[in-house]
């Protein structure tokens, strides 16, 4: 529900980026995102189409890779996937700790620099 | 030519930078803040009018009502004689911590120690931000079912308390505390619950005695590192 929200938040991250970099193109933007941080895949494409439109990020793509919610018990040195947001370890029943799965950042982007390129569509449309 | 940048920035750094800096305003004040977070007719409100109602020294404390359009619940608060800030989220899902920050500015912090902010109706959104508070308090109505905490873990894995309210309609429902309970304490051993009715008062006067605890552990803990 909140997902265009954070998108938001990802533009404003990628935007100033691009202009620490003085770069105009994006062809992608990587997102990790933990299983944990109650966020939807498609909500986010779907935010990230409505707001890319008129935008630097106009044509890019969005890749979001998923992070399973991981723990681990310290006692069975034992790292485990947490089955249905579950924190005991499957061997001792102890409580673990959460060690992944909380992931919500933007891991990094795919740029284009400006030199054109033949491939490139952008480049050679503005011939 | 086409280049990857490493970034690795956190999508909610602006809103964590910020409630941090509240998190220090709480501290430095000696105020014990509380992010209450809900779905529409779980309780909240009347929960908070009831706890208002059974804590003798009123004074010291205040609330920041969330809501969407309207300021009927900050209406009801303010008829229980302690100050209310309204924020009106014009259509956002949940609170955020700039806007919890502007709204201090209309309190008088110095002579606060509690500060319970009311989440704008919503068992999702709100618990992704973080607003500086000591603690979550998730507060959820037996009429919403038993099944709801793996259906929201991250709100169940986030709060320190639960308030299960509406607990008198018990014998109308098919709710099965038991197995709920298990799935909480499945997703989070070690949360706080309290079993309560606002409408009877079971349970308020143990919930109340709970946060009045807090509330001294707050003062204490600013006394000792000053």
């Amino acid at each position: 529900m909140h997902e265009l929200s954070l998108m938001q938040s990802i533009f404003e991250i990628v935007e100033d980026e691009l202009k620490n970099h003085e770069l105009v193109y994006v062809n992608q933007i990587k997102l990790k995102v933990g299983e944990l941080a109650a966020v939807q895949k498609e909500a986010m494409q779907f935010a990230f189409s409505v707001l890319q439109m008129g935008t630097v990020l106009e044509g890019a793509r969005l890749e979001i890779e998923y992070v399973p919610a991981e723990a681990y018990c310290a006692k069975c040195e034992h790292r485990y996937r947490m089955i249905k947001y579950r924190v005991f370890c499957p061997l001792c029943g102890n409580v673990g700790q959460i060690v992944s799965g909380k992931e919500l950042y933007v891991e990094s982007l795919e740029v284009n620099d400006g030199e054109r390129d033949q491939t490139c569509t952008k480049c050679t449309q503005s011939k | 030519m086409v280049k990857e940048i490493k970034l690795v920035q956190n999508v909610l750094k602006a809103n964590e930078r910020v409630s941090e800096q509240n998190r220090n305003i709480f501290a430095e004040n000696q105020l014990l803040a509380i992010n209450i977070i809900g779905s529409p007719g779980a309780g909240k409100t009347t929960l908070l009018e009831r706890i208002i109602q059974n804590i003798v020294e009123r004074k010291a404390i205040a609330v920041i009502e969330g809501d969407i359009y309207t300021t009927r619940d900050a209406q009801r608060i303010e008829a229980c004689g302690v100050d209310v800030v309204q924020i009106n989220t014009g259509g956002g899902c949940h609170l955020d911590a700039p806007m919890v920050q502007e709204a201090l500015t209309n309190l008088d912090l110095d002579e606060l120690d509690l500060l319970i902010i009311e989440n704008v109706g919503n068992l999702v959104c709100p618990a992704a931000y973080n607003l500086g508070e000591d603690f979550k308090m998730v507060v959820m109505s037996i009429t919403e079912g038993d099944d709801k905490p793996e259906k929201y873990p991250r709100i169940f894995q986030e709060a320190k308390v639960l308030v299960v309210t509406k607990v008198d309609l018990l014998k109308y429902n098919q709710f099965d505390m038991d197995r709920f309970l298990a799935e909480v304490r499945g997703i989070n051993p070690g949360i706080k619950v309290f079993q309560i009715s606002n409408l009877t008062g079971d349970g308020i006067k143990e919930l109340v005695g709970w946060l009045e605890e807090q509330r001294n552990y707050k003062r204490e803990e600013q006394i000792c590192s000053v």
